[in-house]
């Protein structure tokens, strides 16, 4: 768990009698809660690797920005296993010099997304939808079935297919993830507004995520609220009401919230200019940084000529 | 409903990026002309506001639970074009935070779930709603159907999005370079969860939230009415476009009526039915021919099969994008022209 490195065990461990005790039909207030808390803690294991001492925390964002998207992009480009595992491999390297747990990296990009993808793929590694060469054969041709009058059996191109979508999405996420726990929020959205993305965008993207937080906290606590008082049985009906009442109290909160934060705004000398403490320059290092890497996706690309 | 990364290929992400930017942009200019200065603030709260209803987990049957989208209801609240720059601000900052949706599938997914289910719902409910006052039957009727059909839409748009990909890349030896379920089996995959479940919740809570806030806060949505030009706007251009909205969907309807009739009509005819009509293949026909290969061929799907009813289907298709081409040309001429002979 990624909170366990920053939060002492017993605060993360359950009252287990309690939790097994809990009503079937208050699940979805526990899910509820399990899923908000995880933004906090997100949130908070995001920022303190951020902030460690490492290859890619030193980097400007916008490099690390860019080249995390030409390497998303290869790899959903390229059609063959070799590209998607050796930038995987570069992940790998990136993520251990920046300090990155590789367990934890592992485990958030291949472990939720890819293996899902991976069990719906499932059927079409069969014959039935992509047909190809013999490599186990579940039902012979020989058999009489009325449904698999050519056989069943996983075909070479089937698992080509299933193994080239389940490397793509993990390598992808991977990337992804390194990103994340390498550059903080405000540094990211500093390296957009550098890279000339518009300034309403960043504006936007940098309240939403600071206000993510605060009505996070108010649905938490509206949820936790509701749970501790909850005794016998409610029947669906009655949660699904709460729910519903829950969001719209939510809006009620947020509509109020946004004229008062406009008001500050407007109190502090607001002035559509994007205004940060921290004045990113793009370094000796980052121009290493960016030239190595042109010099390794050049390297793949004459490797894929070659092969 | 997030498309992850390596699903889709890019030369369906990145035309979805840019077919998002220009709507983002457009919706940005509709906020900015309502909202004034505040525009910033607003959007960025109501995004906030749709990332934790998107965090809800909502109880089903058993001890389950599933998650709404809320989009259709953000679109009721807040009109149409607030409500796709804050499902789309949700949308990125799931992506590029959590890792929930993929980052070349943003401008996708954006495009399902922050253009198209709130800007259809929004539609429907409009239409179905008409004049009638806020939280009475007709209203809380409209709101479920409205977000009951536009989490539809959006599955089904996912479904498309998805099955084409079979049909557009292949290998050279036919094998799938991405997706590889055809329409046969995304549409019904998607269809039967959505058509049968998670559509009735998301049109219970969108109606169960609406309700709350038309009875403690009616003056939030008045004022949105009033501020948000674009929801007037919206409602009454479909009120006075009703019945050409009506005739065109019926035409559409009508089209596969042309399936009664036997051989190709006059003059349309294929090289095959040429050479059988007059013996031969005119030289200059048969080097043109191949120039174009049209994405439907004979007006069909070709993983729909040769079924009546999927015959059908891909002839409404067909005419759905024909008409939405054509309407789009005639809107975007008019858009480019108006200032012009608005002076004159």
């Amino acid at each position: 768990m990624c909170q366990a490195e920053l939060i002492p065990s017993w605060l993360l461990q359950n009252e287990r009698g309690l939790v097994n005790k809990t009503p079937q039909r208050l699940n979805f207030l526990r899910r509820s809660i399990t899923h908000l808390s995880k933004i906090f803690s997100e949130e908070i294991y995001f920022n303190r690797t951020a902030d460690r001492q490492g290859l890619l925390q030193a980097i400007d964002p916008r490099a690390k920005l860019i080249l995390i998207l030409i390497f998303i992009l290869i790899i959903n480009c390229s059609h063959t296993f070799t590209i998607p595992l050796v930038l995987f491999a570069i992940t790998l390297v990136y993520a251990k010099l920046s300090h990155i747990s590789l367990t934890q990296l592992t485990r958030r990009a291949w472990l939720i997304i890819p293996v899902f993808i991976l069990i719906c793929s499932t059927p079409a590694l069969f014959n039935v939808l992509i047909p190809g060469k013999v490599l186990l054969t579940v039902i012979s041709t020989n058999s009489k079935s009325q449904w698999f009058s050519h056989g069943l059996y996983i075909s070479d191109n089937g698992l080509h297919s299933v193994m080239m979508m389940f490397i793509r999405s993990g390598c992808s996420l991977s990337l992804v993830y390194l990103l994340l726990t390498t550059t903080s929020w405000n540094d990211l959205t500093k390296g957009l507004s550098l890279l000339k993305a518009p300034t309403g965008f960043i504006l936007i993207l940098s309240m939403t995520y600071r206000y993510i937080f605060l009505l996070t906290n108010c649905a938490l606590q509206m949820n936790e609220a509701r749970f501790l008082r909850t005794v016998g049985r409610l029947n669906h009906r009655e949660n699904r009401r709460f729910i519903g009442h829950s969001m719209a109290l939510l809006f009620i909160k947020s509509n109020y919230l946004a004229t008062e934060i406009f008001a500050a705004m407007r109190a502090r000398g607001f002035s559509h200019k994007i205004v940060s403490l921290k004045t990113l320059k793009l370094d000796k290092i980052d121009y290493i940084f960016m030239i190595n890497n042109g010099i390794i996706l050049l390297i793949l690309l004459a490797w894929s000529k070659i092969s | 409903m997030h498309i992850p990364d390596g699903y889709l290929s890019p030369q369906t992400t990145i035309p979805a990026l840019i077919v998002m930017s220009t709507i983002w942009y457009l919706a940005f200019r509709k906020v900015k002309l309502a909202h004034n200065q505040q525009s910033i603030p607003t959007i960025a709260l109501c995004a906030a506001f749709s990332f934790v209803i998107m965090m809800f987990n909502i109880p089903v049957a058993g001890g389950s639970s599933a998650h709404a989208v809320g989009a259709v209801l953000v679109a009721i609240l807040v009109g149409p074009a607030l409500a796709i720059l804050a499902i789309s601000t949700t949308l990125i900052i799931q992506a590029l935070i959590f890792g929930d949706g993929g980052v070349l599938t943003i401008g996708v997914n954006c495009f399902n779930m922050a253009f198209l289910m709130p800007v259809c719902g929004y539609a429907i409910y409009r239409l179905i709603s008409g004049a009638s006052t806020l939280g009475s039957r007709r209203n809380l009727v409209a709101t479920f159907i409205a977000s009951y059909a536009g989490i539809n839409l959006a599955a089904l748009a996912t479904a498309i999005e998805m099955g084409i990909q079979p049909l557009l890349f292949t290998s050279p030896n036919g094998t799938p370079l991405y997706g590889f379920y055809p329409l046969g089996v995304t549409i019904p995959a998607m269809m039967f969860v959505h058509l049968l479940f998670a559509g009735i919740l998301e049109g219970l809570i969108s109606t169960l939230a609406l309700s709350y806030v038309v009875k403690f806060a009616p003056h939030l949505l008045n004022q949105t009415n009033r501020t948000l030009g674009s929801k007037i706007i919206a409602g009454s251009w479909l009120s006075r476009n009703k019945t050409l909205i009506i005739t065109t969907t019926l035409i559409i309807c009508m089209t596969p009526l042309g399936l009664l009739a036997g051989g190709s009509a006059y003059g349309e005819w294929g090289l095959d039915e040429v050479k059988q009509l007059i013996g031969y293949i005119p030289s200059g026909m048969a080097k043109t021919a191949d120039l174009w290969h049209a994405i439907l061929p004979d007006y069909t799907l070709p993983v729909l099969g040769d079924s009546a009813i999927s015959q059908s289907f891909g002839y409404i298709l067909s005419a759905l994008i024909g008409v939405s081409l054509i309407a789009g040309l005639i809107i975007i001429t008019h858009r480019l022209t108006k200032n012009s002979y608005s002076k004159n």
